[in-house]
């Protein structure tokens, strides 16, 4: 599955606006291949101030490269252009989702929160997702960082050698117990001696976000 | 008072080697009259960079500023400072000032000269741009509205520093915040529930100051246990 991740860094005063028309748009975006999975925020107090990040997929590059279309010139170019006018800036990657399909579902939950990790990594594709898949392996499932899926670019060694993680923070008591003693490790998530830098963000999603 | 302000970006695994050698090299040798290491902060677990140091050392005026320089380029401080050097992979240096409203008011004097033994302390580090041309009234904004909330309506974060970059120091204008986080409770509250519409009504602080800044990072960092002031 590809996987196309936007990071947005949102005009303040348009942060209610930008959110809703994504909400409103997710019936046109869900088709033709291509679905909005995830929409969350960098919370005040935790990052970069008013970023967004969405997280889109396609079936394939076919799919993606009709969705491209249909931003520039066809039936979402109305849309687009007036998000583009709530933002300062957008970054757009492609990549290759590494895990299963997520299972997405309409209507609203309780936001959670999660840490999106870039890792820079030492060693070739083929390598790095041999780590990480060993690593994931190992989760016993009671530390504070969950993995719930990652990707890697989609074209691999041919673009900077890293690997994204999305990991879940397991509960409100395991955040509260990671800053009731901050000297102590975050457990969870992936770690190694192939990675070689750790850029996170704390993000927390939308309440409509599809992906659960 | 000047700040020697710092992010240090670490190769990977020189995390406890770079420690070592600032709490018991670069701090003792920096101690005099005019000068001290103040401050040494790593990322917790949800801060933006996961191999970062921040550092700050407190110079009473331009002279130790000057004295601080001959003795890093060609003094008793050139080989500690040349070993924290092949330990990193990037830094970034300012020279900060306090702004008037700092609730600090931090002097040299009461800045212990030894590594302290206390608890780690959890912060908000906030590296603010304001809007261009709105230098000036964001200090007015944050002396006259922020400074007048209380604990209560900032959610258990207490401003303790508030600095800005003086020309020659850095990326200017730039404010720059150090708050404490007095409970994770309160930190949890901020981060992880949605803020309510009404907070973000024209009138309200959250929406007013955005004609003044609409763009911020924040590192959440702690203190080390050690660190001078926390």
């Amino acid at each position: 599955m590809i996987l196309v991740q936007d990071i947005h860094q949102v005009i303040a005063r348009r942060e209610v606006d930008f959110e809703t028309s994504y909400r409103e748009a997710v019936p046109s975006l869900n088709a033709d291949g291509g679905s909005l999975l995830w929409f969350a925020w960098a919370p005040h107090g935790g990052g970069e101030g008013y970023e967004a990040i969405t997280l889109s997929s396609f079936s394939d590059t076919d799919a993606l490269d009709r969705h491209q279309e249909r931003l520039r010139y066809g039936d979402l170019g109305e849309w687009w252009a007036a998000v583009e006018g709530m933002r300062y800036t957008l970054h757009s990657s492609t990549h290759v989702l590494e895990t299963d399909a997520p299972t997405v579902s309409e209507g609203d939950r309780e936001p959670a929160l999660y840490r999106l990790d870039q890792l820079t990594v030492s060693v070739p594709l083929a390598q790095t997702r041999q780590r990480v898949s060993e690593v994931v392996g190992r989760q016993k499932g009671d530390e504070i960082l969950d993995v719930i899926a990652w990707w890697t670019p989609l074209l691999g060694d041919f673009d900077q050698p890293s690997v994204m993680v999305l990991n879940r923070i397991r509960s409100d008591e395991a955040f509260l117990e990671a800053f009731a003693d901050p000297t102590k490790p975050w457990d969870g998530g992936v770690h190694g001696e192939f990675v070689v830098r750790r850029d996170t963000r704390l993000l927390r999603t939308a309440r409509w976000s599809p992906w659960t | 008072m000047i700040l020697l302000h710092q992010v240090h970006s670490l190769r990977p695994g020189a995390g406890p080697e770079f420690e070592e050698v600032t709490r018991d090299q670069l701090l003792p040798l920096t101690a005099s009259g005019t000068s001290r290491f103040a401050f040494y902060a790593v990322p917790t677990g949800a801060a933006l960079h996961q191999d970062e140091v921040i550092t700050m050392i407190a110079l009473e005026d331009g002279n130790a500023l000057g004295r601080f320089s001959d003795r890093v380029r060609g003094g008793d401080l050139t080989n500690t400072v040349g070993r924290l050097a092949t330990l990193r992979t990037d830094v970034a240096t300012r020279l900060l000032k306090p702004l008037d409203y700092d609730p600090s008011q931090l002097r040299i004097e009461d800045i212990p000269s030894a590594p302290s033994h206390k608890p780690s302390v959890s912060y908000m580090h906030d590296f603010v741009p304001p809007v261009i041309g709105q230098n000036r009234a964001y200090v007015d904004m944050m002396r006259e509205h922020y400074m007048a909330l209380t604990e209560t309506e900032l959610s258990g974060v207490v401003l303790r520093y508030s600095w800005e970059t003086v020309w020659g120091g850095g990326p200017v204008p730039e404010m720059f915040n150090l708050s404490e986080i007095r409970s994770p409770t309160a930190l949890l509250q901020l981060v992880g529930k949605e803020i309510p519409g009404e907070y973000k009504q024209i009138g309200s602080w959250m929406w007013d100051a955005l004609s003044v800044r609409d763009r911020w990072t924040t590192r959440l960092l702690r203190s080390a246990t050690w660190s001078p002031i926390a």
